[in-house]
């Protein structure tokens, strides 16, 4: 991705070191929310380090390539496991928790489908207690469309204890709604659902992921979210049209008001 | 030091003649704050100021002062001393009206502390979680979205 993480400032220099693990179905824009976490800090002057463990989208590792084309390290491009073996990912979490207690970065990690590495995870390294001890923030996040199927996957999660951290947030991805659907016929199953209102009342915060029309354009032409508000160029050299500018910074806006009103903005690296 | 009433020694200065005042508005103006002070600290009389301004040559309308001619004098130069100082504040205050080499060297502009409520509000940190304000808030964005009307 363009908004790299050179020269950015520590994720841990003023004591603030966050893991953010993203659970749920794969295809619910899980991938891209943890990719505007990592560009908002970024932007914000945060170090940030990418894990893809969804190694069937690989995601996260296409738009933080480890390596440059010169097969150069890029100082926290993304990292994954060798295989999608259980014990090949559960050694690379294994080895990224240890660097992230040395190196004091922040890290995402993107469990696209992986919820039973998570689980043993959790079990065999008590993660809690493990980021309780090194003073890491835990939180999970959770992504939705608007399928039932992913909201009664979310709730199994939710009821599982070993998965329930203190800092839970469900994200409904409206970029998840089929063609002809209403945002508020797609969502309102899952809004008006029992379960919903219980884990919202035990804690657990909701966050609405407004759709950005052009995301395919800004990935097609390889522009991070804050690169066409700063007027950095695209991989042409060509700066974004006003209209894309536009759009995407509204996006940004919308999305920090909606992190304050939901009460997350510190729960983010 | 210790004033007694029948010797105020006040020192002599240099007097400003005021458009439409005497010299007791003069003298009491050119004492202000020296004789606010000692007035409030009931060290001084009227009888013991007006020998005072006597001494110093003081006249009003060619006589030498009386106490009943100076106390409402007195009020009309504390009046409009408070004035002129608050304006001279005032004029202080606007920015540009001090040339840049007139400002101290060691002034620095007043740091101006947000509100704890502005701050807070900012943060998204003003209330208390309220879970039922956040279902209200995304049913409302969701229909909102949905282009349901509210």
């Amino acid at each position: 991705m363009s908004t790299n993480g050179d020269g950015a400032g520590s994720g841990g220099e003023n004591g603030k070191l966050d893991l953010v693990i993203r659970e749920g179905r794969g295809r619910t824009g899980g991938s891209t929310g943890l990719d505007l976490a990592v560009q908002r800090a970024r932007h914000q002057g945060r170090r940030v380090k990418p894990l893809d463990g969804d190694l069937r989208s690989r995601t996260l590792s296409l738009l933080y390539p480890a390596t440059d084309q010169c097969g150069q390290p890029i100082q926290h491009g993304a990292s994954s496991p060798a295989t999608d073996e259980l014990p090949d990912v559960k050694a690379w979490m294994s080895g990224e928790h240890d660097s992230m207690v040395e190196d004091r970065v922040s890290r995402v990690l993107d469990l696209g489908g992986g919820d039973r590495v998570m689980q043993e995870n959790v079990r065999d390294l008590a993660l809690k207690e493990f980021c309780r001890d090194f003073r890491i923030s835990l939180t999970t996040a959770i992504f939705l469309g608007p399928d039932l199927e992913d909201f009664r996957h979310a709730i199994r999660l939710l009821s599982s204890s070993e998965f329930r951290g203190e800092r839970t947030i469900l994200v409904l991805n409206e970029g998840g709604i089929r063609h002809g659907q209403t945002t508020a016929g797609a969502f309102d199953p899952i809004l008006q659902h029992p379960d919903f209102v219980a884990v919202v009342k035990d804690g657990v915060r909701r966050l609405f992921l407004r759709r950005l029309t052009c995301m395919s354009v800004l990935r097609e032409r390889g522009f991070g979210f804050y690169d066409v508000l700063t007027g950095r160029p695209d991989r042409t050299d060509a700066k974004a049209s006003p209209t894309l500018s536009h759009m995407t910074k509204t996006w940004l806006e919308t999305f920090e008001r909606e992190f304050a009103t939901a009460q997350v903005a510190d729960w983010l690296p | 030091m210790n004033h007694s009433w029948n010797s105020p020694f006040f020192r002599k200065k240099r007097l400003i003649a005021y458009s439409g005042h005497d010299q007791i508005y003069s003298w009491l103006r050119a004492h202000h704050d020296e004789v606010a002070a000692r007035v409030a600290a009931e060290e001084i009389t009227w009888p013991a100021l007006t020998a005072e301004m006597a001494r110093h040559g003081i006249t009003g309308r060619g006589e030498p002062p009386t106490a009943k001619a100076a106390a409402p004098v007195w009020r009309r130069v504390r009046h409009d001393v408070r004035d002129k100082r608050a304006a001279d504040q005032a004029a202080r205050s606007r920015p540009g009206a001090i040339y840049p080499s007139r400002i101290p060297r060691d002034w620095r502009p007043q740091e101006v502390q947000p509100s704890p409520k502005a701050a807070a509000g900012e943060a998204g940190e003003a209330k208390p979680y309220d879970p039922m304000e956040q279902l209200a808030h995304i049913r409302r964005t969701v229909g909102e979205r949905g282009g349901r009307k509210q």
